[in-house]
C-alpha cells in the first residue's frame, strides 16, 4: 500500500506553504549573497549561494558544514512545487486563462534561470590593437592544457577542466601516451626564488621556484595563481616532475617516445570559429577632465568557414553579437592600447523575455476578466 | 485532480534531470584541434637584441624599452609596488673585469661592504636554464635587491640583471628564469 505515501508526497510537494517557504528562504539567500559580495566577488558569492545545493560553513579548512539551502536546492524545490501544485490543484477555465498563463510563465522563468545558471558561459577577451584572437579566457576558471603537434598547420589540444586537478589525483587522457600525477596542488600561491634542491620539482623551471600556499583571493577582480607539481609516466617510468603555475606565465615540454608535448596551466580557453582582430580603441573624455565619456573597440570579424569579413563597432551598450556570441566592451588597459572584451554565450538568453511576457500578458488577461466580471456582475448588485 | 500515477511518472523524470543536472558539475576532459599557434609569446613578446649573438622570448608582463649605447635590451615590469622593476642586459668582451670586481661593483650599488674571492665562490651558484649553465648571484640588503646571470658566449659576457624592491625582485624572479631558460645562440 504505497499510495497513502505517494499522496501525502503530493500533498507536501504541492503545498502552498512549501511555495512561501521557498520564496522566504531565496529572499535570505539573496540578501546574504548581496552583503557577502563585500567580500566575495560576484563569482564567488554566486558560487557560494545559489550553484550549490548547500551553502557551507567552515570552521576549519578542508572541513564544510551544511548550515542552509543553497540557490540550486531551492529552485528544484520550488520548480517541482509549482509544477506539482499547478497539475493537481488547477482545474482550467476560461476565466482562468490569465492565472494559468502568469503561473506557466513563473514555471519557466525559474527553468530558464536554472538554465542559464548551466548553458550560459562567460569570458573575456583581452586584445591589444592590431592583434588578433581565435579564443577567449575565463577569468576565474583554468585549465591544464596538453598541446602537440597535430599536422604542419594543426595542433591538438587536450584540455584537462579544473574540477579534475587536485592533490593526489592520477589523470589518464584520452589518446595520450603518458598519464598524470598531481602531486601537489595550491589553489592560490606565490611564486619566489628557491635555494636550490630545496623544491620535489626536477624538471623544467621548478627546481629554481619555491611555491608558498596563498588563500583564495576571492575579492572582485582577485587573481589567484594556481600552480601545481605534476610528475609524468610513461607507462610505470616517471619522467620527472614539472612544477606548472598560471603565474609562469609560459607552457614547459616534455618529450615522450620522439613526440613533444607542451605543458601549460592557463586560464581556460574557448575557442572560436572565427577570429577577431582590434583595429582601434577609443577612449573618450569629457572636455577638460578624465571622466570618462565612452569606450569603444573597433574591430574586425573574419569567419572563414562562411567566408566573411565584417567589420563592428563595439561600445556601451550595443554589444557585438555573433554566432551565439555576445562582446560588450568592459574594460581597458596599456594606456589604451588593450581593449577587454566581456564575452557572453547564454543559448537560453530569450527565456526570461519570454517568461516574464507570458506573466504579464496572465496579469492582464486576469485583471480584464476580473473587471469584465465585475462590471456583469454590478446591476444584479444594486436591483 | 491528476492520477497520482501519472503524476508519479512525473516526478521521475523531474528527480532524473535533477541528478542528471547534479551529474554535470564535473566538466569532462576536452579534446580540440586548433591552427598552429605560436607559444605564450604572442608578436608583441617576440624579441631579439639585434646586435647581439642571442635570441630570448620576453615574458608578457615586461615592457621593452629602447636599447642603449650601454644595454643591449632593458625591460620594465609590472609589479605589485608600482616602483620601479627592470631588467638589463649587457654585453662586454672577454672577462668584463672578473666577476669580483663586478659583484663589488653591484653589492656597492646596494650600501653592502665588498667581499673576499673566497666568500663570492660561497655566494654565487650555477644553475642550468634552457640550453645554458648561468653564474648567478644573489644580492639585498633591507629593502633593494639584485638578481645577476652571467652567461659566456664565445669571447663576450653577458651580463642580465635584476633590479628593484626586494619584494618585487622575488616576485620577478620565476618570470626572469623563464627569460633566461628561453636564451638561445642565434642561428
Amino acid at each position: 500500500m504505497t499510495l497513502p505515501i505517494r499522496s501525502k508526497l503530493i500533498k507536501i510537494a504541492a503545498s502552498l506553504n512549501l511555495t512561501v517557504a521557498c520564496l522566504i528562504v531565496l529572499m535570505i539567500l539573496v540578501f546574504a549573497a548581496t552583503l557577502s559580495q563585500i567580500n566575495l566577488g560576484i563569482y564567488f558569492a554566486k558560487k557560494t549561494f545559489f550553484q550549490t545545493l548547500w551553502v557551507y560553513w567552515e570552521p576549519q579548512p578542508h572541513m564544510k558544514i551544511p548550515v542552509f539551502p543553497g540557490g540550486l536546492l531551492v529552485g528544484w524545490v520550488l520548480f517541482v512545487n509549482l509544477i506539482v501544485a499547478h497539475v493537481t490543484r488547477f482545474k482550467w477555465t476560461f476565466q482562468k486563462t490569465g492565472i494559468w498563463l502568469t503561473h506557466v510563465g513563473l514555471i519557466l522563468l525559474i527553468a530558464g534561470s536554472g538554465l542559464s545558471s548551466y548553458l550560459a558561459k562567460e569570458s573575456q577577451m583581452a586584445i591589444q590593437i592590431g592583434e588578433t584572437k581565435n579564443y577567449t579566457t575565463s577569468a576565474q576558471e583554468f585549465e591544464l592544457a596538453i598541446i602537440s603537434e597535430a599536422s604542419p598547420t594543426t595542433q591538438q589540444v587536450i584540455s584537462i577542466p579544473q574540477s579534475s586537478i587536485n592533490s593526489h589525483v592520477k589523470i589518464t587522457p584520452p589518446s595520450l601516451p603518458f598519464t598524470l600525477v598531481i602531486k601537489d596542488f595550491f589553489s592560490n600561491s606565490k611564486l619566489s626564488m628557491n635555494k636550490e634542491g630545496s623544491s620535489i620539482a626536477t624538471q623544467g623551471i621548478g627546481p629554481q621556484i619555491a611555491v608558498d600556499e596563498l588563500p583564495l583571493d576571492k575579492h572582485e577582480g582577485g587573481v589567484n595563481t594556481r600552480t601545481a607539481y605534476v610528475e609524468i609516466f610513461e607507462g610505470t617510468h616517471s619522467k620527472g616532475i614539472w612544477l606548472l603555475s598560471t603565474g609562469l606565465g609560459a607552457p614547459q615540454t616534455v618529450v615522450i617516445g620522439s613526440k613533444i608535448y607542451t605543458l601549460w596551466l592557463r586560464p581556460k580557453r574557448v575557442y572560436l570559429p572565427y577570429t577577431v582582430t582590434l583595429l582601434k580603441f577609443s577612449h573618450d573624455v569629457y572636455p577638460g577632465t578624465t571622466i570618462p565619456k565612452n569606450f569603444s573597440s573597433h574591430v574586425r570579424v573574419v569567419n572563414p568557414v562562411q567566408k566573411e569579413t565584417r567589420d563592428f563597432l563595439i561600445y556601451m551598450n550595443n554589444p557585438l553579437r555573433y554566432q551565439g556570441q555576445t562582446f560588450y566592451q568592459a574594460s581597458f588597459g596599456g594606456n589604451d592600447t588593450l581593449s577587454v572584451l566581456q564575452v557572453v554565450q547564454n543559448p537560453s538568453w530569450l527565456v526570461p523575455y519570454i517568461s516574464c511576457s507570458m506573466i504579464f500578458l496572465g496579469l492582464l488577461i486576469h485583471f480584464m476578466t476580473m473587471v469584465v466580471q465585475r462590471t456583469q456582475r454590478k446591476p444584479h448588485a444594486h436591483p | 485532480m491528476v492520477e497520482p500515477l501519472l503524476l508519479a511518472k512525473y516526478t521521475r523524470f523531474l528527480g532524473i534531470g535533477f541528478f542528471m543536472l547534479l551529474g554535470c558539475q564535473k566538466a569532462p576532459i576536452e579534446s580540440y584541434i586548433i591552427p598552429k599557434e605560436t607559444p605564450p609569446a604572442l608578436p608583441a613578446m617576440m624579441a631579439t637584441a639585434p646586435s647581439s649573438k642571442l635570441r630570448w622570448t620576453i615574458p608578457k608582463e615586461w615592457t621593452s624599452q629602447p636599447a642603449t649605447a650601454m644595454r643591449l635590451a632593458s625591460f620594465l615590469i609590472n609589479t605589485h609596488s608600482r616602483e620601479k622593476c627592470e631588467v638589463s642586459v649587457v654585453s662586454l668582451s672577454g672577462e668584463a673585469g672578473g666577476i669580483l670586481a663586478n659583484v663589488n661593483r653591484w653589492r656597492g650599488q646596494l650600501q653592502l661592504d665588498p667581499v673576499s674571492e673566497s666568500a663570492l665562490n660561497n655566494s654565487l651558484s650555477h644553475p642550468k636554464l634552457g640550453s645554458n649553465i648561468y653564474t648567478t648571484t644573489w644580492l639585498h640588503n633591507e629593502t633593494k635587491a639584485i638578481l645577476v646571470a652571467i652567461l659566456k658566449v664565445q669571447d663576450e659576457t653577458y651580463f642580465f640583471k635584476l633590479v628593484g624592491n626586494l619584494s618585487d625582485v622575488k616576485d620577478a624572479t620565476p618570470a626572469f628564469h623563464m627569460f633566461l631558460a628561453s636564451i638561445t645562440s642565434r642561428p
